[in-house]
């Protein structure tokens, strides 16, 4: 069947897009949540009405416009000013921007289900506010945060298609430049869905195990 | 700083009028899709709740599909896929059909999660009451529901408004496109993509604000209930 | 208080506190004696247990000194003016002073070993060889032992209240407060609870104990105040406020808890 045989001949091409949709997911990732994380912490610690409101300006702006806008200003807007970042840079800024105030309010909600009980309890036996977040706070929360965190993370690599709009070489890229040029619209969409499919259900799948893990080492 | 926004007032009335004419496009298609997206969500909620098997693994399907595609990719396909199958839509009717496609399967899980929540006793108290189970679905069980169900639901909608900007990038003549084309025009990228920004959020953050305050109230409501 | 007699290890100076307009606590002044059990014991919101956590500074007093032996907890002289102490600085002074609070707070993801010898290895920096020896003997005190392994949801109420008082102990405390420690826990559930702090007192533990239970607070404290208002209304041996109180208000609140715990 030749459909067949320009099914498999288009994979590669793809998967290779595949590998960068994953390279930036990843990077996005780390970033994504060392700062939403930060930004939890210092939420939920500081007393200064101006980071709080400050942070919440942060996250309310990233969260109530859509990333595609968030990467042009980054991708456009930035060069206008001089600073001209490469295409894969400007979408994991851009991504990781969005998701520390995506995952900010997550790890907030997660440090905020504990009862304040725990943390007077740290107090009272001589601990540091840094080894009680450490010690107490943290392995909870994160535990707490998992089936959210776990939503991002398969959202993130479908929203990586979203970088394809800068002409970031991901799959979402190769493919329409495939159609445009072989007219297999079905077959190539059909392979794109199926290669989306095949990272995000394993990922899924490692979550629900991971959770599963976790919850019953306590 | 101050010159930079100093370009703004030259372009002002014409820069607004063409992004208000987007932004026209833009609700149509999120309160399109949005409303494509309740019903087939309703169908999908009922499906999943329903006594046949086939039909509830049926659901469960369509959702995890729709849940493991991106967005575009499904956009794209139905722009540009659909037309060698006979079928062409044009940009806005492919957008709405696919923010309702993906949305539903959002709109289910939520209107299932809204249900489910309620104790079951609330449906065993109308039946035993003597109502049918249609009286006391739309009488006990839903309009209870309805309030623990508002607040994802407004945060969908918004969901959608944003996915929305990705029909730009199928020739739809909404809000993102007509700020990219300034864009390309005006060589002020940074001006017009703050602007468009600003639209976006001028819509969606009252909304998500009302959404947390519901949930705050439908939370404490439910508190004092129980004295 | 002349020269000759012993001097006080835990001194609380014209202590306030005031919540915005509240004002809870109104010049609170009470001494503790090394090896003296005190019972403070009042209505609700007479402020004994916002007294209690201002003498670790779980809440912050708004005038008045706490003083521990000759240190000064919570604050320190910046010239001329005192300044708070920061959480991290007070950390080695909560050290000393060990608290046991209503709802236990263990922390839930650790075992009841871990519970107990957190304290120890991170404020402390102690081995964990070390830290679980003492942890274990500790739990031995509360008759826990055996429950090492255990997690705090596996546990009855009175015997996570024990494991907290483990854990209290463990930090080798000069003073050790007690937060109201059996109002959470089922009827049945207090008598274990008590029959622990009663072997403490009898060890010569330096404790002070906010509790409901009267006749316990008779028979094993040393001394009792009764406040009301946020004010102390009377204080004196534990035996002669009780059984003969010279105060109105004392009598009355002493009645009616007669009655609810006859």
């Amino acid at each position: 069947m030749s459909s067949l045989q320009t099914f498999f001949g288009l994979l590669p091409l793809l998967l290779s897009g595949a590998l960068t949709a994953l390279e930036i997911a990843l990077c996005t990732l780390v970033l994504a949540s060392i700062g939403g994380l930060v930004l939890a912490v210092w939420l939920t610690f500081s007393r200064s009405r101006l980071v709080q409101a400050g942070i919440a300006c942060f996250i309310e702006w990233m969260r109530n416009v859509p990333a595609l806008a968030h990467l042009f200003l980054i991708y456009f807007g930035l060069s206008y000013l001089g600073i001209n970042l490469p295409a894969w840079l400007a979408a994991i800024v851009g991504l990781s921007l969005v998701g520390s105030a995506v995952l900010c309010d997550i790890f907030r909600a997660g440090l905020q289900s504990l009862h304040v009980g725990q943390y007077e309890a740290g107090l009272a036996v001589g601990l540091t506010r840094v080894q009680i977040l450490a010690n107490i706070l943290l392995p909870q929360s994160l535990r707490r945060s998992l089936p959210a965190f776990a939503n991002y993370v398969t959202q993130l690599i479908k929203d990586t298609s979203i970088a394809s709009a800068i002409a970031v070489p991901e799959i979402m890229f190769l493919a329409r430049n495939l159609v445009t040029s072989t007219f297999q619209t079905s077959l190539i969409y059909f392979a794109v869905m199926c290669i989306y499919a095949a990272m995000i259900l394993p990922i899924g799948l490692g979550f629900i195990r991971l959770e599963r893990h976790w919850g019953s080492a306590r | 700083m101050i010159s930079f926004f100093a370009q703004y007032p030259e372009y002002w009335s014409d820069w607004t009028a063409r992004l208000l004419q987007g932004g026209v496009v833009t609700a149509k298609l999120s309160l399109g899709g949005f409303a494509l997206a309740a019903l087939l969500g309703s169908l999908l909620t009922w499906a999943l709740r329903s006594p046949f098997a086939w039909l509830r693994r049926s659901a469960v399907y369509f959702i995890q599909g729709m849940r493991a595609l991106p967005l575009l990719a499904l956009l794209l396909a139905l722009y540009f896929s659909l037309p060698s199958l006979g079928l062409t839509l044009s940009g806005f009717e492919a957008g709405i059909l696919g923010l309702g496609l993906q949305g539903s399967a959002y709109i289910a899980e939520i209107l299932r999660g809204g249900l489910d929540a309620l104790h079951r006793g609330q449906r065993e108290s109308a039946i035993a009451v003597g109502l049918t189970p249609f009286q006391a679905f739309t009488a006990v069980i839903l309009p209870q529901a309805i309030r623990g169900m508002l607040p994802p639901l407004l945060n969908a909608y918004v969901s959608i408004l944003k996915d929305s900007s990705l029909c730009a990038l199928i020739a739809t003549d909404e809000l993102m496109l007509a700020a990219r084309a300034i864009a390309s025009e005006s060589f002020l990228p940074m001006h017009i993509f703050l602007l468009v920004g600003l639209f976006y959020f001028v819509i969606a953050f009252p909304l998500s604000l009302l959404s947390r305050v519901l949930e705050k109230r439908f939370s404490r409501g439910r508190k004092s209930l129980r004295g | 208080m002349s020269n000759l007699v012993e001097p006080a290890l835990l001194r609380v100076c014209d202590l306030y506190k005031s919540y915005g307009d509240l004002e809870v606590l109104k010049g609170i002044s009470l001494e503790l004696k090394a090896g003296e059990t005190l019972s403070l014991i009042g209505p609700s919101g007479s402020g004994k247990s916002t007294c209690l956590r201002c003498i670790n500074y779980l809440e912050k007093p708004s005038r008045g000194e706490i003083w521990l032996g000759d240190e000064l907890i919570g604050q320190a002289r910046d010239g001329s003016r005192l300044r708070l102490l920061s959480d991290r600085e007070m950390a080695p002074q909560r050290l000393e002073i060990a608290m046991v609070f209503q709802l236990f707070y263990l922390w839930p993801h650790l075992n009841v070993r871990d519970n107990v010898a957190l304290g120890s290895i991170k404020a402390r920096g102690m081995p964990r060889k070390q830290a679980y020896e003492l942890a274990e003997a500790m739990l031995e005190k509360v008759h826990l032992r055996h429950k090492a392994d255990a997690y705090p949801e596996q546990l009855s109420g009175g015997q996570q209240q024990r494991v907290a008082i483990a854990r209290a102990l463990a930090q080798q405390p000069k003073v050790i407060l007690f937060d109201e420690p059996t109002s959470a826990l089922d009827p049945e559930l207090v008598g274990e609870v008590l029959a622990v702090i009663r072997e403490l007192a009898e060890e010569g533990r330096t404790m002070i104990m906010v509790t409901h239970e009267v006749r316990f607070a008779r028979d094993v404290a040393d001394r009792v105040i009764f406040m009301d208002g946020g004010h102390i209304v009377e204080q004196g041996p534990s035996a002669q406020v009780i059984d003969t109180p010279s105060h109105e208000r004392t009598r009355s609140f002493l009645g009616r808890m007669a009655m609810e715990q006859a």
